[in-house]
């Protein structure tokens, strides 16, 4: 299999050096145009997302010439720069490449392993690789089998099941309690980190209104614009406390700024509409017992992080599931370029076989002894030598047909092209010629 | 051929029961939808049913055991399905998929070839009658059945966990659908009373049909709807407590259209002339 990855992601270099080899998608169409200029007739696929970059070539061998790479990719980066950032840079081919990147898009190279937006991207990168006209015959059936393979793992395992995150689990409890979000309040109580988050996460799943109540008034309201939602005076915090239905509290108080009894003043003011409060604080903001209260559900930080592990356990136990199905993939993809390449390869030894049988009996009839024999006589000896030539190729066409099928091709045609002195065409060529002959009028050579 | 229809038909709900369970298990794009048509199928082979017997009987069909409860899994589904398709709800088919699956078979194996031909069912204010109150009863019980999901789902919420059961639909959703349906189910059920008050006066009914242990348990559900009813529409109140009333109210429907006949005799139970298939 002609194909190979140079990539650099987020464990072989921190996010200063990855920033530096980041292409937008609009960035793309020029940078696969400026590769193919260097490379030419290679087919090329460039992923850029904020955890990786991969360059996946294919059609031409490249296999010992990373450094070249490395430099068609970062035509942008200082020539010493490109020394430094090469080390980042890993090098994978052949089946390697193939299974690295059903791997990426089924998000099992992934920081979070299971989340889905790894295959949109990949899926981006390739359509702007088809609508620049450098993915071919290798890459095409390549990338597509490796969307594949990614809808097999999603859907057969539990790899992609369950949020990982703090804000997002908050956000599926509010899904879980509520119709419509877009007609609810949120009031978000303090600032925090993961309060923002939390409450940016509903903002974008179009919540009514929001309300940032802040010690510092200040701040609150630069929140508040932040998210388009209003700054209301921390001491009002009861008032409006009815009226809202998700709170989200993150305050550094030292103590409950959220007592039971206010919540039970809200809820019964909301005549039992039901009320979410989510408390990221530590220590604490709301006080446990609210939580007792009927049509109130009140998660603290540890709750969330109870269900982010869970999830997070689910997924690693679907993890060895997902690497099965990724490998059958590199199986089927390899049997798919390889089963072209290995009849080739029987192709070239039925000629050499019949190279060697001519040549013996050409030279044998040439001997006066042999030459007045009769023609049934010719005949039979040349079916023997034709029989002997077969026997001898059997063994090594079965062996080159088992290694085709466990992946082993690559050396054992390597090997059968040395013992056998047959012509060492790369594999691309090969399929092409193959292609040419399986089509000859598309060669306009036919005679 | 009827009991074919018949097989066919509580076969279709049970079919629907394993594809709820798979369904809410494991959702898929088109899960729900099998649920769905397979019930829809169903609920047509009963209505077939239901259409022999009534032109055997020359009347509503609706009066034997098997018939009753025909008409009311009818109505119960015709609701469900259009509330989901409405409303887009997934997860309650695994409810009342395989309840409904139960209630025939307990049903068709009480007989299913009886119909009612006495002379005093011979008339259409008793048919509507008897309808309004089981189509009533299916969209009580389907409101039970979302006051069910609702405690369900609020127990899970309360546990503070995410699991299967997190897949029944929204608290807020529950709360408003199951208001949807005890508002129209309560409206039916008082037009159902008043026509038996009605035909009693009527056909010159004696004392016996309002001491019957059946009005008396009717009487009895329309009470507690009435101050649910009361409870969501002048009180504005919502939650937990008011799913855990429906659900109340969905034991008395229970008992009003099929527990009260095990304990008591009751004027409402028509005695049966077996028709033979082909009469």
């Amino acid at each position: 299999m002609n194909l190979t990855v140079l990539g650099i992601n987020f464990r072989t270099a921190p996010i200063g050096l990855r920033e530096k080899v980041s292409f937008t998608s609009s960035g793309i169409p020029m940078a696969l145009q400026r590769i193919l200029e260097q490379l030419p007739e290679s087919e090329l696929v460039l992923v850029s997302t904020c955890n990786r970059t991969e360059l996946y070539v294919a059609g031409i061998e490249i296999a010992d010439k990373k450094g070249e790479l490395v430099r068609a990719l970062l035509t942008d980066v200082q020539a010493d720069e490109t020394g430094e950032l090469s080390q980042h840079f890993y090098l994978k081919t052949s089946h390697e490449a193939a299974e690295h990147l059903i791997a990426v898009v089924c998000s099992l190279d992934s920081m979070v392993v299971g989340e889905t937006e790894i295959l949109g991207q990949v899926k981006e990168a390739y359509m702007l690789a088809r609508q620049e006209g450098t993915v071919g015959k290798i890459l095409n059936p390549l990338f597509q089998t490796a969307f594949r393979y990614a809808k097999r793992v999603h859907t057969e395992t539990d790899i992609c099941r369950g949020r990982v995150s703090v804000s997002s689990i908050a956000v599926d409890f509010a899904c879980k309690v509520f119709d419509q979000l877009d007609r609810k309040t949120v009031m978000i109580v303090g600032a925090g980190e993961t309060a923002e988050l939390a409450l940016k996460s509903l903002v974008d799943k179009g919540v009514n209104e929001v309300l940032v109540l802040n010690r510092s008034f200040h701040n609150g309201k630069a929140l508040a614009e932040q998210h388009g939602g209003r700054a209301i005076q921390f001491e009002l915090l009861t008032d409006y406390l009815s009226g809202t239905d998700i709170v989200i509290s993150s305050t550094s108080a030292p103590h409950c700024v959220i007592h039971a009894n206010t919540v039970r003043s809200a809820i019964k003011a909301r005549r039992g509409r039901p009320m979410l409060l989510i408390d990221i604080a530590v220590p604490r903001d709301i006080e446990a017992a609210a939580g007792d209260l009927e049509n109130v559900y009140l998660y603290h930080i540890d709750d969330l992080q109870k269900v982010a592990y869970e999830n997070l356990s689910k997924r690693e136990q679907g993890v060895e599931k997902a690497w099965r199905i990724v490998k059958e993939g590199t199986a089927e993809l390899a049997a798919t370029f390889e089963g072209g390449a290995l009849r080739l390869l029987l192709r070239e030894f039925d000629g050499w076989g019949r190279e060697i049988k001519d040549s013996a009996i050409k030279r044998a009839f040439a001997k006066e002894k042999l030459s007045s024999l009769p023609e049934p006589c010719r005949d039979e000896i040349e079916t023997l030598v034709q029989k002997t030539v077969n026997k001898m190729l059997a063994a090594p066409r079965e062996a080159l047909k088992k290694a085709a099928k466990n992946g082993q091709w690559d050396d054992y045609a390597r090997v059968a092209r040395d013992l056998f002195d047959l012509k060492n065409d790369s594999e691309q060529e090969s399929l092409e010629k193959e292609s040419e002959r399986e089509t000859p009028q598309s060669t306009g050579n036919e005679k | 051929m009827e009991l074919a229809f018949i097989i066919i038909g509580i076969g279709l709900y049970g079919l629907a029961s394993v594809l709820a369970v798979v369904s809410f298990v494991r959702p898929g794009p088109s899960t729900e939808r099998n649920v769905r048509v397979s019930m829809a199928a169903g609920s047509t082979a009963l209505l077939a049913i239901l259409l022999l017997h009534g032109v055997r009987s020359g009347t509503v069909p609706a009066f034997s055991r098997f018939d009753a409860m025909a008409c009311y899994s009818v109505a119960a589904t015709a609701a469900y399905l259009h509330m989901a398709m409405k409303d887009r709800t997934r997860g309650i088919s695994i409810i009342i998929a395989p309840y409904l699956t139960a209630m025939l078979i307990l049903a068709v194996s009480s007989g299913y070839t009886g119909t009612v031909k006495a002379p005093a069912v011979q008339n259409m204010w008793l048919g509507l009658h008897v309808l309004t109150a089981f189509v009533s009863y299916a969209l009580f019980s389907l409101a039970g059945i979302l006051a069910l999901a609702y405690v369900l789902q609020d127990n899970n919420l309360k546990r503070k966990r995410i699991t299967t059961l997190s897949r029944l639909p929204a608290l807020e959703t529950l709360d408003r659908l199951m208001s949807h349906q005890v508002g129209i189910a309560f409206l039916t059920l008082t037009v159902s009373i008043v026509l038996g008050f009605v035909l009693v006066r009527m056909t010159g009914g004696d004392g016996r049909w309002l001491t019957d242990p059946k009005v008396a348990a009717t009487v009895m559900t329309w009470a507690v709807y009435a101050v649910l009813v009361h409870m969501r529409a002048s009180a504005g109140r919502h939650g937990r407590g008011l799913a855990l009333v429906t659900v109340l109210g969905f034991c008395c429907v229970l008992f009003a259209f099929v527990g009260v006949h095990a304990i008591a005799n009751s004027v409402h139970s028509f005695p049966l002339i077996s028709v033979p298939v082909g009469q």
